[in-house]
């Protein structure tokens, strides 16, 4: 039924030790797990897979009685084919939403880490040569170029060299 | 020591920590966790949880049940890895008894003892251990199996090694928390892996090698599979073993190494390899004190059985790599994973200790296959080999004085008691192999 959807089934798992393993070898972008499942607590599988985020989880639950700290997604049995095509749906719509999300965060983490480093360093060059900022940039600036190096490492090797 | 209760009280804050672990080994080399709520971390912190010690197996008496457990706050750590109950954390304690005198039957508490006497002297223990296990499939109940990865078909979905990942997860892990890993890699038996930690003070090294197991266990499992440190779990196989190189530092230096000594080794470290090679009968049942343990010690294996010294030769008891300056150091080579390893380090620092008290001579070294020499030859050399299973090894301990004064009384007796009640149970089991041998035959 999923692969009519259009979707590519990876790998069926026998039990929780199995889902694990086939998890962290394919790393697909779902894991259903139904509450019948062997080997070990569906909770605790659940957190490993999304707490070491190897993919998003799905649960389909006899009554919705588990609490989970991070807010797994679950759809209660009995359900439809259309609600768990729907659901599906929505998981995929969303964590796309989350990974475009997440990667913005990152280039920004990344971003702001620069700038704080390119501060420093620009304050060691005040400190050390008695120029005021804007030369200091200059200078920065000037090396970058001229050996085709990222102000970033510039920077960094300003740090090395004087912070220690 | 309060800045560090503050420090610990505030990561436990700001890290959602739910729960405390307070961990310790008891004489078996089993930790034992008592899960304590973050309400009680205050009570924790200042030593005023108790336990009744008798509650555990082979370690008090009924009538010295009440017991403390004080945590060492160096030791505090939280676990990197999300479970469904939030973030846990740890502290590894020394058990006290009610009128504040430490419990003799604690270990850790028994190693500081001896390490005492080392300091005295002068010296402090460097040891860094190299310990090797097996990574297994569990099955559908989530047991552990002896099956790996090679024979269950996870290479038709994806050519990786779920072992080598799992081993990785465990690296970062323990990096994550604090320790030092020098080596980590595929070991030779299919299945068969190895982490290396960097040298360091004994009890933190004792402390490490605990942690590591329970690392590498937690870890396992979040991978489907099950991590055991049982010596010899397959026949035919290499087996686990975790050599264990050691040296002694005085004032600051390393007392193993003399550019002018022969081999540039000091006395103090000829002495000391003495120690071990002459008391090593004796200490076995610490180092290997499982029955199983001696199915490892076997020749052909890479384990060693006789009692010998060398630069390179690997069927030794004892090799001295190669490295001097502050990196000189003896390796011994008969120690497994199932050992305790502050039992373990305890009775090895006091062997070598007498060495240099005693200045005992080692005999020539080795250097080639004593597997391969007939037992003429091994007797003319002064060749011995260590004791051939459990039951022997622990008579050889009962005829040392010095090794069970290594222990201190109580330890000595519950670790006797409990090793001949496993001696007993082995012995009364009857195995396939004596089926199959016997059955039809008679």
């Amino acid at each position: 039924m999923l692969k009519s959807s259009g979707y590519l089934v990876e790998a069926e798992a026998a039990n929780a030790p199995d889902l694990l393993r086939k998890a962290r070898t394919t790393y697909p972008d779902l894991v259903i797990i139904d509450s019948s499942l062997k080997g070990g607590s569906m909770q605790e599988i659940a957190g490993i897979i999304e707490g070491d985020e190897i993919s998003s989880v799905l649960l389909l639950v006899q009554e919705p009685k588990y609490k989970f700290p991070d807010s797994i997604a679950q759809i209660q049995k009995p359900y439809s084919d259309e609600t768990l095509l729907t659901v599906i749906e929505v998981l995929f719509l969303y964590k796309n939403r989350l990974c475009d999300a997440k990667q913005e965060i990152n280039v920004l983490k990344d971003r702001l880490q620069t700038r704080k480093e390119i501060e420093r360093a620009k304050g060691i060059l005040m400190k050390h040569f008695g120029i005021d900022e804007a030369e200091a940039y200059r200078e920065m600036q000037t090396e970058s170029m001229k050996r085709s190096i990222p102000m970033k490492e510039i920077a960094q090797a300003i740090l090395a060299a004087y912070e220690h | 020591m309060h800045d560090k209760k503050l420090e610990i009280i505030k990561k436990v804050k700001e890290n959602d920590v739910r729960f405390i672990r307070l961990q310790f080994t008891d004489i078996a080399g089993v930790m034992k966790n008592l899960a304590v709520p973050i309400s009680q971390l205050e009570k924790a912190l200042d030593g005023e949880i108790m336990f009744d010690g008798s509650s555990i197996n082979g370690f008090a008496d009924i009538s010295e049940s009440d017991m403390y457990m004080v945590p060492d706050l160096d030791t505090f750590v939280i676990f990197p890895w999300r479970s469904a109950n939030g973030k846990v954390a740890r502290l590894i304690c020394d058990i006290y008894l009610p009128d504040g005198t430490p419990f003799p039957g604690c270990p850790r508490n028994n190693l500081k003892r001896v390490l005492k006497e080392a300091h005295d002297l002068g010296y402090s223990m460097n040891v860094g251990p190299e310990a090797e296990f097996f990574l297994f499939l569990s099955d559908e109940k989530g047991h552990a199996t002896t099956q790996t990865q090679d024979d269950a078909g996870y290479f038709d979905l994806a050519p990786i090694d779920l072992g080598e990942n799992a081993r990785r997860d465990m690296d970062s892990t323990l990096e994550e928390m604090g320790y030092e890993i020098e080596a980590s890699h595929h070991e030779v038996a299919p299945g068969q892996h190895e982490i290396d930690f960097k040298y360091g003070n004994a009890l933190h090294v004792a402390d490490a090698i605990m942690t590591f197991k329970l690392v590498v266990r937690s870890i396992a499992q979040r991978h489907g599979l099950h991590a055991s440190f049982m010596p010899k779990p397959i026949f035919g196989i290499n087996g686990s073993g975790m050599h264990t190189h050691q040296s002694l530092f005085k004032d600051g230096q390393n007392a193993f190494y003399d550019p002018n000594g022969p081999d540039q080794l000091s006395d103090t470290a000829r002495y000391y390899m003495g120690g071990i090679l002459e008391h090593a009968r004796a200490f076995t049942a610490l180092t290997n004190p499982t029955v199983n343990s001696y199915k490892r010690l076997v020749p052909g294996y890479e384990a060693p059985v006789n009692i010998a010294w060398s630069g390179a030769n690997r069927s030794c008891l004892v090799r001295v790599p190669a490295k001097r300056g502050v990196s000189t150091r003896i390796e011994v080579r008969n120690p497994d994973p199932s050992c305790n390893p502050y039992l373990a380090m305890a009775v090895m620092l006091t062997a070598g200790l007498n060495g240099i008290k005693n200045q005992i001579e080692p005999p020539a070294a080795v250097d080639r296959n004593i597997y391969k020499m007939e037992d003429e030859e091994r007797a003319a050399l002064g060749i011995g080999s260590l004791p051939g299973n459990l039951l022997e090894a622990i008579h050889e301990l009962d005829q040392s004085e010095l090794i069970k004064g290594a222990l201190g009384q109580h330890i000595y007796e519950k670790f006797r008691v409990g090793k001949l009640e496993e001696w007993n149970e082995y012995n009364m089991q009857v195995t396939a192999w004596e089926v199959t041998k016997y059955l039809t035959k008679f």
